[in-house]
This record gives structure tokens, sequence and C-alpha cells, in this order.
């Protein structure tokens, strides 16, 4: 297909004379000078270059965005691990979260932050336990006076002192509850 | 093949490249680059064509229809054109017709019938080619020739003999 200079697709019959004017003007010759030479061959060959980079470029094409897609699922999944233990600290530890303090100079530190929030929860707890068994004495300890004021007033309005029925709570046996 | 080398394209270039700029010139001004640019594509292409000098006709002319639109926006398109008239052919050698009648009779025809005649005189391209180039039947590249050479003789005023 397209061999210039075919003769044998002479198409319909033509007349001699349209044969003779056929011949005049084939005769002309397009002018030649319009195409700078150097300069095409010149663009031409830099046209081949990057096409046989790209080519090459071509092979290796999913290296790169492999590696890059790699290393950021790879930083992603530390990512993820790292929230999810730093976060279930405070959801296993417990309903009380808010009461889980920071300890100090451990903010941002990544290492180790887990061992020192549970030892912390746990010393927190202890006081906590501590406080709720004081306040509850003190309350016992305060009604339990109360009822003997009141029993001593009815049994001295009764005639008969026959004494409180618990013993009061001193300093000793807090303590003693405490260690208890 | 897997691509045009330097010697093929050299080949072409010789062959080929006046034949081009003319075809491109029936579309527009610029055929320079045109053809410029299609053997630059043709030297780009990975693998080459099967049959470069067909891939060539076919680039140059969408290349040429694509310059023709876009110079027709610009105001100065006539007047590039008529300045041009005069390089489509080299000086003629005495066989009686003249360069510049000739491209002038040539311009005043129709777009199709002035591709039709390009295409088989001066770049020898068989009629089904044509047909294929164009984009019509063969039938109808030989009705557009037989037109378009009667009305090129009647604008040379070349008399039947």
């Amino acid at each position: 297909m397209f061999s210039t200079n075919e003769s044998a697709d002479l198409g319909p019959e033509s007349s001699p004379q349209d044969q003779a004017l056929e011949a005049r003007l084939a005769a002309l010759r397009p002018r030649g000078d319009r195409l700078d030479r150097d300069r095409l061959m010149y663009l031409a060959g830099q046209a081949a270059s990057r096409a046989d980079e790209t080519k090459a470029l071509g092979h290796s094409r999913w290296a790169a965005p492999a590696f890059v897609g790699g290393a950021v699922g790879s930083l992603a999944a530390s990512l993820v691990l790292a929230l999810s233990s730093w976060l279930s600290v405070p959801a296993s530890g417990g309903s009380d979260q808010s009461r889980i303090p920071v300890v100090a100079g451990t903010e941002g530190v990544f290492e180790g932050t887990e061992v020192l929030r549970e030892r912390q929860y746990l010393v927190d707890s202890q006081e906590a336990l501590e406080a709720r068994l004081l306040i509850a004495m003190r309350d016992r300890a305060s009604g339990e006076a109360n009822d003997d004021r009141a029993a001593n007033a009815d049994d001295k309005i009764g005639g008969a002192d026959v004494g409180p029925a618990t013993a009061p709570m001193t300093s000793r046996s807090f303590d003693d509850a405490l260690q208890g | 093949m897997d691509h045009v080398g330097p010697e093929l394209l050299t080949r072409l270039v010789d062959a080929l490249g006046a034949r081009l700029v003319l075809y491109a010139q029936q579309f527009g001004p610029g055929p320079e680059d045109v053809v410029q640019e299609a053997f630059v594509r043709l030297a780009g292409q990975r693998p080459a064509p099967d049959d470069p000098a067909a891939w060539l006709y076919r680039a140059v002319r969408n290349g040429a229809i694509s310059a023709a639109r876009s110079s027709s926006r610009r105001t100065k398109h006539e007047h590039v054109a008529a300045t041009q008239r005069q390089a489509w052919f080299a000086a003629s050698d005495g066989n009686g017709l003249d360069a510049a009648a000739a491209s002038e009779a040539l311009e005043s025809l129709p777009l199709e019938l002035r591709e039709t005649l390009v295409l088989r005189l001066w770049n020898d391209l068989s009629f089904e080619e044509i047909a294929r180039l164009m984009e019509t039947s063969t039938s109808t590249a030989h009705r557009r020739y037989g037109q378009g050479l009667t009305e090129l003789r009647a604008r040379l005023g070349v008399r039947r003999t």
C-alpha cells in the first residue's frame, strides 16, 4: 500500500488529451527546498530518544509506585497499632476512666507509657478505695455517735443508763480498719 | 518493525517530503510545520507502523486539517495563502505549463477536487489509496479526479486537440 510511482491503477479510461494534460501537470515538480532537512532529522532523533527512554521506563513503571505504596502502608499500619495500643489502656482499666491521671513527665513519650499508666491506675485505685473507706467509716462513726446520744437521752428519759451499743470509733480503730 | 531508523527516515524524507508539503498546502498555510511534525512523530512511534508511508499521509492530512481550523481564526489567513501561491512548484522545465499559473488554477478548485488531483498527480497514489485516505469510495475518487482535471483544463486554457 502507498507505494509511490505505481502505475497499475490508472483509473477510468481517459482520453489522449487528458493523458497529455496529466503528463504536463505531473511534470511540474513540487518544490523540494521547503523542508529544513537537518532540523527535521535533529528533531526526529530527539523524538526517537524520548520514545526509547519512555519504553525503557515502561518496564519498571510499577517499581516506584509499589515502593511508595508499601512504605505508606507500613507507616499506616504502625500508626494504627500504636493508636490502638494507646487507646486500649483506658478502655480496659475500668469504668472510672476520668480519674486516671497522666503521669507527669510522660506526655508525648510513647515507649513505656502503657506500663506507667497501668501502674498509676493501680495506685490511684488504691487511694480511691482508702478514701472511700475512710469516708464510710467517718459516716458510720458519726451516725453511731448520734445514735448513742439519742439512746443516752432515751435512757435518761427512761431512767436506765445501759450505755452505747458499740464502742465509739477512735483514731486507732481507723488505722486498724485501714490495715485490715 | 520496532522503530523507523535514521536510514529509513532519511529515505522517506527524500522521497515524500516535497510531495507531502504540497499535499498539506492544499488545506492551509504552514504545510512545512505539519509535515515536519508528522516525520518527527513517526520517528517516535513504538512500535513503528506497518506502512510508514500510509501512516505519514494520514498524519499529514489530520495535522493539516487541524492546522487549517486553527488558522481560519486568524485574520491574515488569506494574505498568507496568497503570498505562498508562487511556491507550490519548482520552476517549469519548458513543458508549456507555467508553475505559477498551475498553482493558481489548482488553488481555485474546491478542496476535495484539488486534494484528489494532488494525491494522484504529484503523489502517485492509486485511486484505492486515495479513497482510503479521504474516507470515501473508489468510484467517488475517480469521479472527483475526472471532474478536477476537466475544471483545471478550463482554468488553464488548455484546449482539447
